[in-house]
C-alpha cells in the first residue's frame, strides 16, 4: 500500500483497534445489575442519553475516610467499597472517592432512543419502578453499561408495557 | 464563457493580449472539463439522492438496529470512502478534497457511534482529542490551510482541557504572574519563530495567525487585575520571564531568518514587553505600556511589509483606545457633552491614523530608495 493508504487507513485502523480492545474488555467480563438514580440527558456528538450513576448509597463504603480522588474499589462478592483492595476482592469495579465521599465508577451515561428519554428520565427517578443498569465489569475494573431494566425487564420491554 | 469571453475581447481593446491569443485562451476555457458539466451534476444529485435515501431509512430504524450492526456499518463506511479515496486520488483534485472533508467530519461521528453504542462515559475533551490524532494523516493528506485552522485550535484546546494540560496551565498561572502578559510574549516570540518558515505550510500558517491572536489577546487582558502587589520581580515567574527574553534574544541574533534592521524591530518589541513587565504597576500605567506595544506592533507590520496587517492593528489600537476612552469617562458617554467629546475623539483618531500611514509609507519608500 502506498502512502497515501497508510495515511488514508490510520483512523480506520485506530478505530478498529480501540473497538477491538471494547470488545475484548467486554467478552472477558463479569456481569452485574445494580441499582440506579438518574437524571438530566443529552450529549452533542453522540445524541441522547440519560445522565446515569450506579446508587452505592446502600453499600458500607469505606469512601467516608477517604480523600477527593483517592482510588477505591467496589468488590462485588462482599458488596462494599474499599480502599485496598485485598485477595477476597477478585471482581471489582474500579473508581474513585469524590468530596461528597460517593464512589464515582466512571459510569454515567446510558443512551436510549431520543423519543423515550423522557419518559425514561421521569421513570428513572420513581424508586417503585427499581430502576437497576447491568453492567459487565472486566477483568481491571472497567464497568461497560449494557442494560438498563424497570422492574426486572429490560428498559423496552417496560416501555412497550407501559405505553399509554 | 460568456464572461471569458467578454474578458479577452476588453484585454484585446486594451493592448493587453493578440486577438489570437484571447481566442486560444476562450478555445482552453471552453475544452475544460467543468465540475458543473451536466453529467457530473446529474452524478451529484442521483448519489445525493440515494445517500439521503440510506440515511432516511438507516434513521427510521435506528432504535432496532443492534450496537454490532451499526459498528460494521460504521467501518464499511469508513472503508468505503477511502478506497474511494484512493480511487480517485491525483485523477480529481477537486472531488478528493471534497470526499476528504467529508471523511475527516465523518470521523467525528464514529468516535459519538462508537460511544452511543458502548455507553462511554465521554468527557468532551478526550474525543476532541481523540479526533486530532485521528485526523492529523488526513490533515497531511489535505494540505488545505482551512483545516489548519481547525485542527490547531480543536488540538490545542483539547489537550490544554485535559487534567495534565489543566495542571499545566494551573501551575503556570499561579506562578507566571500575569499570566497572561506571559502567554502575549510566550506567543510574540513563536510567531517570530514560523513567521519566515516555508515548511509545511497548512500548518505553520493557521499556526501563526493563531499565535498572533493570542499575542493581542493576551495583551488587552486582565489590565485591572494584576497590580504591583501581586507581582515580584525575583520570584520563579520573573525569572522564567527574564529566561525568556534572553532566550528570545539569542534566538533572533543567531538567526537567518531576518536582516539587521528586521533584528532591530523585533530586538524593539523584547525591550518594550520587557519594560511593561518591569514597570507595571496601576491600571493606567498598563493601558499605556499595552498602547506602546501595540503601535510597536504596527511599525513591525509596516516594516515587514504587512500592510494589511498594519491597518488592521491600527484599528484595534484605535478600538482599544476608544474603549478605554468610554471606561474612564463611563458616566459621561451618557450625557451629551459625553456623546460630543466621544465624536471628537473618534475624528481625532481618525485623522492621526491616516497621518500615521501616510507618515509610515513615506517612511517605507525613503527606506527602500535607501536599501537599493
Amino acid at each position: 500500500m502506498n502512502k497515501i493508504g497508510l495515511l488514508l487507513f490510520f483512523p480506520v485502523v485506530v478505530l478498529f483497534v480501540w473497538v477491538l480492545g471494547l470488545e475484548f474488555q467486554l467478552s472477558s467480563s463479569t456481569p452485574v445489575c445494580l441499582p440506579v438514580q438518574g437524571f438530566d440527558p443529552r450529549d452533542f456528538l453522540a445524541g441522547h442519553y440519560l445522565a446515569i450513576s450506579v446508587d452505592y448509597s446502600s453499600f458500607p463504603s469505606q469512601c467516608l475516610e477517604a480523600v477527593d480522588g483517592q482510588e477505591a474499589f467496589f468488590c462485588l462478592k462482599e458488596k462494599k467499597i474499599v480502599l485496598n483492595k485485598t485477595a477476597d476482592c477478585s471482581v471489582f469495579i474500579k473508581g474513585v472517592c469524590r468530596f461528597n465521599k460517593r464512589f464515582d465508577d466512571g459510569v454515567e451515561r446510558f443512551y436510549v432512543p431520543q423519543k423515550d428519554a423522557f419518559v425514561l428520565e421521569k421513570a428513572l427517578r420513581e424508586p417503585e419502578n427499581k430502576p437497576h443498569l447491568c453492567l459487565k465489569v472486566s477483568k481491571n475494573g472497567t464497568a461497560f453499561p449494557v442494560e438498563l431494566k424497570l422492574n426486572d425487564i429490560p428498559f423496552k420491554e417496560w416501555l412497550k408495557k407501559n405505553k399509554k | 464563457m460568456w464572461s471569458i469571453a467578454q474578458k479577452t475581447d476588453d484585454w484585446v481593446k486594451n493592448g493587453l493580449i493578440s486577438s489570437d491569443q484571447a481566442q486560444h485562451i476562450v478555445l482552453f476555457e471552453k475544452n475544460k472539463k467543468s465540475l458543473f458539466s451536466f453529467y457530473s451534476v446529474m452524478l451529484l444529485l442521483g448519489v445525493f439522492s440515494i445517500a439521503c435515501g440510506i440515511v432516511a431509512v438507516i434513521s427510521s430504524n435506528w432504535e432496532n438496529i443492534s450496537g454490532a450492526v451499526k459498528v460494521v456499518g460504521l467501518f464499511i463506511s469508513l472503508i468505503t470512502v477511502c478506497l474511494f479515496l484512493l480511487t480517485i486520488n491525483e485523477k480529481r483534485p477537486v472531488v478528493f478534497q471534497t470526499v476528504l472533508s467529508f471523511y475527516i467530519l465523518l470521523l467525528f461521528a464514529a468516535i459519538g457511534l462508537v460511544a452511543q453504542v458502548y455507553h462511554l462515559k465521554s468527557e468532551t475533551y478526550k474525543a476532541f482529542l481523540f479526533w486530532s490524532i485521528l485526523s492529523f494523516p488526513l490533515l497531511c493528506l489535505s494540505r488545505k490551510k482551512f483545516w489548519g485552522y481547525v485542527w490547531e485550535p480543536i488540538f490545542a484546546f483539547s489537550l490544554l482541557s485535559s487534567p495534565y494540560g489543566r495542571e499545566v496551565v494551573d501551575f503556570l498561572v499561579h506562578h507566571c504572574i500575569p499570566f497572561p502578559l506571559y502567554a502575549s510574549f510566550l506567543s510574540v516570540m513563536l510567531f517570530f519563530a514560523v513567521l519566515r518558515s516555508k515548511k509545511i505550510p497548512f500548518l505553520t500558517q493557521p499556526l501563526r495567525d493563531i499565535l498572533f491572536m493570542a499575542a493581542l489577546m493576551g495583551l488587552v487582558t486582565y489590565i485591572d487585575v494584576y497590580t504591583i502587589q501581586n507581582k515580584s520581580f525575583l520570584g520563579g515567574g520573573a525569572i522564567a520571564f527574564y529566561i525568556l527574553s534572553l532566550v528570545s534574544t539569542f534566538f533572533l541574533y543567531q538567526s537567518k531568518a531576518f536582516n539587521k534592521n528586521e533584528k532591530k524591530i523585533v530586538y524593539g518589541i523584547i525591550l518594550s514587553y520587557l519594560l511593561y513587565f518591569i514597570f507595571m504597576s496601576s491600571r493606567p500605567v498598563n493601558y499605556f505600556f499595552q498602547l506602546f506595544i501595540l503601535i510597536n506592533f504596527i511599525f513591525t507590520a509596516y516594516f515587514f511589509n504587512a500592510e494589511k496587517v498594519a491597518r488592521l492593528l491600527a484599528v484595534f489600537t484605535v478600538a482599544r483606545i476608544l474603549f478605554a476612552f468610554f471606561s474612564l469617562f463611563g458616566s459621561l458617554i451618557y450625557t451629551g457633552i459625553g456623546m460630543i467629546v466621544s465624536g471628537c475623539v473618534i475624528l481625532v483618531m481618525a485623522v492621526v491614523c491616516v497621518k500615521i500611514d501616510a507618515f509610515l509609507k513615506r517612511k517605507i519608500k525613503k527606506s527602500e530608495a535607501y536599501d537599493e
